[in-house]
């Protein structure tokens, strides 16, 4: 598989605080990869690095496989365009404007393609209305617009929904969407609101104190949360038994607990077990979202 | 690194601010010129009398427009798209250059037509203008590097702010040096460009010793901003 971004071990410590502690990544090409992370777990502070905003304290990533440490890298991060926290743009130019600056800023030797920009990000009809009085959801747009200039290969977004009304949030998910897979871009993109990167992300990378505790695909999540029935026996060995005899998946929790998936016949799987002498306890629908495997996995309580 | 100032110098050209300062540069001019005219004071050299004020302002408002760049985040958009910094750093200070001497010898040439126009050119001794004009040239563009270093080293709103609030002790210190006639004072003060500035209502007796000091002042400081920047965490 090829990846557009892997670090390694990346850390970034301030005195006494340990914003990434050995943070190892992948971000597979042509993916969009959700990064998903409790306020202060090192989101920002990842994307910062790879944009050159700030720099690791030890450890490396490399883009397009140009190492961090290469002379190459300011070169390579032509490739990629970012949106981190808040837009940057220039908020006594209209929308036009700040993309020819960019243009400008980019060194390209004219200003093709601004036009299709505006419409792509749906700022088209904003004539010489100023930046300064956009509404959230069209600075984030123009933000995602001036990060789109020059054609990266590569999109980082951190939070680009926060704030936005629900429409916005539809309006910036079918972006999204579009960018991936009309013009093929690999996207990061953070979000706190996990059950709209559950719409649209491939991949995701969840990260609990500076490090990323668990990488999957977004397959392998939907294995992980898929709905099923947790039913509490007396013993799972003869449940497992008369599971494999009776063809379902499923999967052991403890001595007590496992989880069927599909739609067994409860009189069926009852009888059977009151046959091998097991006793049901309980059963209940289980049913986990991205939220609570995220929960599951880093922990709940305080980020403070 | 000329894409970013080309950037810089367009962006000049959309604010208002850097606008009403060249604006405010040329009335100053003709203000300074018409009142020393009317109070038969005007002679070649009243026009030096400005440069201190109009460095101040310029200051002010050179420290904002880099400043913004923090303020508004799109110091990211230019390292995001691999530019370097130290190419950033440059550009940046370039561009205060050129705003600080644009503006500055916008407002020597037009004193210079009104002062000729009023008073003549028969006591114009072009030696000691140029030296002057050179003397305060040099000032500006030190004072520019001054700016420059601390808008981008403070990496904030108080970047327009600090650069003016500094030039108040140094016109003191100026102030006092003429008072207390004390000697390593007078030689601290030829070294800083507020102070030199203030020397310039006459004809300068240092001109060469003047403009050595801003060079270093302007390169102990655009060296000194460029290495602090090239290492620092931005937000």
């Amino acid at each position: 598989m090829d990846y557009v971004l892997k670090t390694n071990s990346l850390c970034k410590h301030y005195k006494n605080f340990k914003a990434l502690n050995g943070l190892t990544m992948n971000v597979p090409k042509g993916s969009i990869y959700g990064f998903v992370g409790r306020n202060g777990a090192g989101k920002t502070t990842l994307i910062r690095m790879v944009c050159g905003i700030q720099f690791p304290t030890d450890g490396n990533f490399e883009l397009y496989g140009v190492k961090n440490t290469d002379e190459k890298i300011s070169d390579t991060r032509r490739k990629m365009g970012a949106v981190i926290e808040t837009p940057s743009i220039i908020p006594y130019l209209n929308a036009r404007k700040n993309l020819e600056m960019q243009y400008d800023i980019m060194g390209m030797p004219d200003y093709k393609g601004i036009d299709e920009l505006l419409d792509l990000v749906g700022l088209k009809n904003t004539g010489k209305k100023l930046a300064k009085n956009f509404s959230l959801g069209m600075r984030q747009r123009l933000g995602i617009a001036v990060a789109l200039c020059g054609n990266p290969d590569l999109l980082v977004l951190d939070e680009p929904i926060n704030g936005l009304d629900p429409q916005g949030i539809i309006d910036m998910r079918e972006l999204i969407l579009k960018l991936n897979r009309e013009k093929k871009i690999t996207i990061i993109i953070s979000s706190h609101i996990l059950d709209e990167l559950s719409k649209i992300a491939t991949h995701y990378g969840f990260i609990n104190d500076g490090r990323i505790v668990r990488e999957m695909s977004a397959e392998e999540l939907e294995q992980e949360c898929r709905k099923c029935m947790r039913i509490n026996v007396t013993d799972t060995t003869v449940l497992a038994r008369v599971l494999d005899t009776m063809k379902l998946d499923y999967k052991i929790i403890d001595n007590e607990i496992a989880d069927i998936y599909g739609s067994p016949n409860i009189t069926d799987l009852a009888l059977s077990l009151w046959d091998e002498k097991c006793k049901i306890i309980s059963v209940s629908e289980h049913d986990e979202n991205l939220e609570s495997f995220f929960i599951s996995l880093v922990g709940g309580g305080s980020d403070e | 690194m000329n894409k970013l100032i080309k950037v810089n110098l367009k962006l000049m050209l959309h604010r208002k601010d850097t606008l009403l300062c060249l604006a405010g540069a040329l009335f100053f001019a003709f203000f300074v010129t018409a009142s020393n005219y009317q109070t038969e004071a005007l002679n070649w050299f009243t026009m030096f009398s400005g440069p201190v004020m109009l460095v101040m302002i310029f200051s002010a408002v050179g420290g904002l427009f880099i400043s913004r760049d923090y303020t508004q985040n799109t110091i990211r958009n230019k390292l995001s798209v691999g530019h370097k910094r130290i190419d950033i750093y440059l550009a940046n200070q370039i561009s205060q250059i050129i705003f600080f001497c644009v503006t500055m010898i916008l407002y020597l040439a037009v004193s210079c037509i009104l002062t000729a126009a009023f008073i003549g050119t028969k006591d114009a001794v072009a030696s000691d203008i140029l030296g002057n004009t050179a003397v305060c040239i040099l000032a500006c563009i030190a004072l520019s590097a001054l700016t420059t270093f601390i808008s981008m080293t403070v990496q904030s709103a108080a970047g327009g702010a600090i650069p003016l609030i500094i030039m108040y002790p140094l016109l003191m210190f100026s102030v006092l040096v003429e008072e207390l006639d004390i000697k390593w004072m007078k030689t601290v003060s030829e070294f800083i460009p507020v102070c030199q500035l203030t020397t310039l209502v006459a004809p300068d007796q240092l001109v060469g010793r003047h403009i050595i000091f801003s060079i270093i002042f302007t390169l102990f400081f655009v060296i000194a901003g460029a290495a602090a920047f090239r290492k620092s965490d931005l937000k």
